[in-house]
């Protein structure tokens, strides 16, 4: 019963799920890492700064060790995270939970049983479309979406979503919604077009449907293909490189190939530009 | 086999966001945080607070220290994250042994909440008496 709940979600066999994983093992691992140099200046005013740069510094070499010894660096990694999580308790990101999940299981599958990355992978792929599933069903619930409230007040708080719907509304309209003061009474963040209120329910419509059509084997592929370019629409205003790239490499399990090894250079690439620049040293920090 | 671990795994993601939104809502707590996938679902918390001292049962404001105004911030972001688990007690303490405060003291907890369907802001208080 179990066994045949898992393998809704696809089975790969042996030698690509072998491959997947060591591919989904590399980007966890860099990627956490990358995320506690990203955090350290969070950090730089506390009495604890010495500790999470030695705790940054530990995790690059867990995810350098981890191309060779997955198991044991993922666990490494695993333990240095909850440290974090733990420090900022409740304030954790939702990524930092999963990625904490991700880590763990990792470390408990063995690969040498060839049956056990398969089973991992289906795992995994529930896992991320679950997760996508949630945070549609999650905006349903809120009720901001439908009449476009919640991306209204988006944009006058957050420069990254005024400067993506730029295109879609009048200047005057956000100008509006970015003068509305924090106060009683004030407002509405409501916008009339008819193409941002579509938008906004698309939002959580596609975050509901398309991880459910993953589950069907003849239209995962389009499902798969959509919910990437639906991902990567959303990042360009959100920016959450962290989380997104996270949601893409699961997603990306559902693939009838290896995709993530693709993919692994872009995001290398990516979270070494995001460092980078937060070091001052490439044009500004436009990530969160 | 380690088919059990990640079943367990798959379920707990699929059924803790339930459990997530149910405290969320009961408590009031920030719907962000707790792992319930809510990124993005709701307005950020903007919570205020106003302090008063009772006299003949009128509530005059208070002007506090920069001390005090810096734990009346912190609990603002506090109330923000845990809702009603957050209790203004230690405030009103700390407030009381600084000044006089004659009857009593009211601690007011302003929420600005936006309406889903309207977009409008409205306040909703919570009021906390010390005598």
């Amino acid at each position: 019963m179990g066994g045949r709940l898992l393998a809704w979600s696809g089975r790969d066999g042996t030698a690509l799920a072998a491959s997947k994983l060591a591919t989904f093992t590399r980007f966890l691992t860099f990627a956490v890492a990358a995320e506690m140099w990203e955090s350290l200046p969070y950090w730089a005013a506390g009495p604890h700064h010495g500790w999470h740069v030695t705790k940054a510094i530990v995790a690059t070499l867990a995810a350098i060790a981890a191309w060779r010894l997955p198991r044991r660096a993922t666990a490494l990694l695993g333990g240095l995270l909850l440290v974090e999580i733990v420090a900022v308790f409740p304030e954790a990101a939702n990524h930092q939970y999963l990625q904490l999940l991700c880590l763990a299981l990792v470390a408990a599958t063995a690969p040498g049983r060839p049956e056990e990355p398969v089973e991992l992978l289906q795992a995994l792929r529930w896992i991320g479309a679950l997760g996508l599933f949630w945070a549609g069903l999650q905006k349903l619930l809120g009720g901001y979406y439908f009449t476009g409230t919640f991306l209204a007040y988006a944009i006058s708080r957050n420069e990254r979503f005024a400067a993506f719907f730029d295109w879609m509304l009048p200047a005057e309209t956000i100008e509006r919604l970015r003068a509305i003061p924090l106060a009683p009474g004030a407002g509405p963040y409501r916008v009339d077009e008819t193409l941002f209120v579509v938008v906004s329910n698309l939002t959580w419509i596609g975050e509901l449907v398309l991880p459910a059509l993953l589950f069907v084997p003849r239209l995962r592929l389009p499902a798969l293909v959509a919910l990437i370019g639906y991902i990567g629409t959303i990042e360009i205003a959100a920016r959450e490189i962290f989380f997104g790239g996270l949601i893409v490499n699961l997603v990306l399990l559902f693939a009838p190939i290896d995709a993530g090894r693709r993919a692994l250079p872009f995001f290398f690439a990516l979270y070494a530009w995001a460092l980078l620049s937060l070091a001052g040293l490439l044009p500004g920090w436009v990530f969160t | 086999m380690k088919r059990r671990l990640y079943l367990a795994a798959v379920l707990f993601v699929a059924l803790w966001p339930a459990l997530q939104f149910g405290l969320a809502t009961s408590f009031r707590l920030d719907r962000w945080n707790l792992f319930g996938w809510a990124m993005y679902a709701a307005p950020d918390r903007t919570i205020e607070i106003a302090v008063g001292r009772v006299e003949q049962g009128r509530t005059v404001p208070i002007a506090l220290s920069p001390e005090t105004t810096e734990l009346a911030r912190r609990f603002a972001l506090e109330r923000s994250t845990w809702g009603r688990l957050a209790r203004p007690d230690a405030l009103a303490k700390a407030i009381a042994e600084e000044v006089p405060v004659g009857e009593g003291l009211a601690v007011q907890v302003r929420w600005l909440r936006i309406d889903p369907l309207s977009g409008e802001i409205e306040a909703v208080d919570e009021m906390f008496g010390y005598r």
